[in-house]
């Protein structure tokens, strides 16, 4: 065996070790062995007999009950024993892909995470936040062959998809009721595939739609009005994002969009020459402005033949448009920024250098913070920071990290064997789904599939994908 | 057979010793049981619940055990036949639904070759045989020798040797495409 040989295998096992340790967890195994044993005691006590006084099997059951309270004590597992009411999400056992899938409607009032089915493109499937699957919804075909997209509301319980025709938009309940078709978007033709992006303003009734021609060139970067509507369809409010007089050389776009604070954060780039299209829209994910990113994969974005950066962050009204505040950033220093609901806070990512500045918008205060990847902004208090991977060896990997950045603590950290497709994080930011795809060669496509991580960095499979040719 | 309340005192005493030492040993070992099991699976799902069954099933003759020097190889012997009897479960689960053993194949994949390197280690690694994937990940990954990979197996040496060379010959064909 040549040395080249033998190295790789050596390192190709190395990293199947790293795999099998990113993607199980012993704290898990370790609970579930406690779990097992503490029913057999339990069964022990139901029958009524005490261990001094029955045969050795029974004994061994009481030991096993000793057992829980060293293994519990000793690695500082909860128990059911001793906290009935755990204030973490309980993640199952095992992946829900042994049991059957659920077909009806997912019940109402349940927070719920959708993702994309990896198993079926036109079927999303609502996970309650204990990651147990909740119920599923078919999506309307798209006849070009597209898969259909669709973005939620913060709890779930409302959809917004795109129609057959890839440019109009219903929106619907979890339980597949339409309450409203909201307008194609204009000059979009049955190729282009274009719909406004659209999020829920912060609540579940509120929607932002940006809107622009999508038929001119360079519609990418076409002026855009920013419109708010309940999700019945009603028009509220409607203003031009860039204030009167800007210069043409700023591409104005929505960074985040909250009815409850009604305030909007509008980011002008810099866009000379101007961003062109480059490859067709496929995507629902949408992150800035919204609780991480639907399940949805797929591609799309735009192409800057110049230098970017962020010239300008505005900070409006979103019931006239008003201004509030204005932020200029000198010449090529910021690279993105992105904003999080309410418009209470945002995340400023220079373009050179690993410090970005998180500027709390009602003092105006800036904090700087490390940020060694893409900053994501969650809720009020959390950002996700994402660190691709790749060995040299076509292995690629995700690191990822939600971040407390007030109080300068890791909430959850997790590293996945592939790249992100997408992330959600719980209402109450204890738990991330995490969507990742992984390419095979073997099948010349690619699997998806979802995870579930929770607080102690424990990850658990919610999904099983099959191999998908796009 | 307990009939006396001394001697189950005395048993409570010698159990509760015995739970915190397994105990101390399932925490040390889990993940390395984790890490075979995933090696011979590719499931995560499975290769907890195969390395949950080896530790229930080490509790159950922990007591039966009196060398701690042992009680690594142990636990790895329960764990890698343990896995061979999973996977063959999951073939058979797998035949009976759609597509499902090409499904499960592609789960072996994970993560997969994508810039066409020297050698498509994910391609190579999923045409051996999971005695053939328990073999090489622990000789060359966690240094076993052949006879202790053998007695992991619960065959021969002469049959470790053969799936061991089996392996070698797959992993050099593709790296000669």
């Amino acid at each position: 065996m040549s040395d080249e040989f033998d190295s790789g295998l050596r390192a190709w096992l190395a990293h199947r070790e790293r795999v099998a340790a990113a993607v199980t967890s012993p704290d898990r195994v370790v609970a579930r062995v406690e779990s097992a044993l503490a029913g057999g005691a339990a069964r022990a006590r139901r029958g009524g007999a005490s261990v001094r006084w029955v045969a050795p099997g029974a004994a061994m059951l009481a030991v096993a009950a000793l057992l829980v309270a060293v293994i519990a004590g000793s690695l500082g597992l909860r128990s059911s024993h001793s906290n009935p009411a755990p204030a973490r999400p309980q993640l199952p056992g095992r992946p829900w892909i042994d049991g059957p899938v659920p077909t009806t409607p997912p019940p109402a009032g349940v927070a719920l995470a959708w993702v994309r089915d990896p198993r079926d493109q036109d079927r999303a499937i609502a996970f309650d936040w204990t990651g147990r699957p909740a119920g599923s919804l078919r999506l309307p075909k798209d006849g070009a062959g597209f898969p259909p997209s669709f973005w939620t509301s913060p709890d779930g319980q409302r959809l917004v998809i795109t129609a057959p025709d890839g440019t109009t938009l219903w929106v619907e309940t979890a339980q597949g009721r339409r309450l409203a078709t909201l307008p194609p978007a204009q000059g979009a033709t049955s190729h282009m595939r274009n719909s406004y992006p659209t999020s829920f303003a912060g609540d579940d009734d509120t929607l932002c739609q940006e809107r622009y021609d999508v038929g001119q060139p360079g519609w990418v970067a076409a002026p855009r009005t920013l419109v708010v509507l309940r999700s019945d369809g009603s028009v509220m409010h409607s203003f031009a994002e860039a204030p009167p007089g800007a210069p043409a050389s700023l591409f104005w776009s929505l960074a985040s969009c909250d009815a409850a604070a009604n305030t909007a954060v509008l980011v002008a780039e810099h866009n000379d020459p101007p961003r062109t299209q480059t490859f067709t829209t496929t995507t629902s994910s949408s992150r800035s402005g919204s609780r991480g990113a639907t399940g949805v994969i797929g591609i799309s974005g735009s192409f800057s033949p110049g230098q970017q950066w962020v010239a300008m962050v505005r900070v409006v009204r979103l019931s006239d448009g008003v201004e509030t505040d204005r932020h200029v950033y000198p010449e090529g220093t910021i690279r993105t920024v992105r904003g999080v609901h309410g418009g209470s806070w945002i995340v400023e990512q220079p373009l050179h250098g690993e410090t970005a500045q998180v500027r709390d918008l009602r003092t105006g205060r800036a904090v700087p913070v490390a940020l060694p990847g893409e900053a994501i902004p969650l809720d009020s208090t959390r950002l996700e920071v994402e660190v691709p991977g790749h060995d040299g060896h076509g292995h690629f990997s995700d690191d990822i990290t939600v971040l407390d950045w007030r109080r300068s603590s890791v909430v959850l950290h997790t590293v996945i064997p592939a790249y992100n497709d997408g992330t959600i994080l719980a209402p109450d930011g204890t738990a991330l789904l995490v969507g990742y795809g992984t390419l095979f060669m073997a099948c010349g496509g690619s699997v998806d599939d979802w995870v579930m991580v929770d607080q102690n960095g424990r990850t658990i499979p919610l999904t099983r994908g099959t191999c998908r040719h796009s | 057979m307990l009939t006396q309340e001394g001697s189950g005192a005395a048993l409570e005493l010698a159990g509760a010793e015995e739970a915190d030492e397994f105990a101390a040993v399932a925490r040390r070992e889990t993940p390395r049981l984790l890490a075979v099991a995933h090696s011979v699976l590719d499931d995560a799902g499975a290769a907890e619940d195969a390395v949950q069954d080896t530790l229930l099933l080490a509790w159950r003759s922990w007591a039966s055990l009196r060398d701690p020097a042992r009680r690594q190889a142990w636990l790895v012997r329960i764990c890698v036949r343990r896995c061979l009897r999973v996977r063959r479960t999951l073939v058979l689960r797998a035949r009976r639904e759609d597509g499902g053993e090409a499904l499960l194949e592609g789960r072996l994949a994970v993560p997969a070759q994508l810039d066409g390197g020297p050698i498509d280690w994910a391609a190579a690694y999923r045409r051996l045989s999971p005695a053939q994937r328990a073999v090489v990940t622990l000789h060359y990954h966690h240094g076993y020798s052949l006879d202790e990979c053998a007695e992991a197996l619960g065959r021969r040496p002469g049959t470790a040797r053969r799936h061991l060379a089996r392996a070698l010959d797959k992993l050099r064909e593709e790296a000669r495409r």
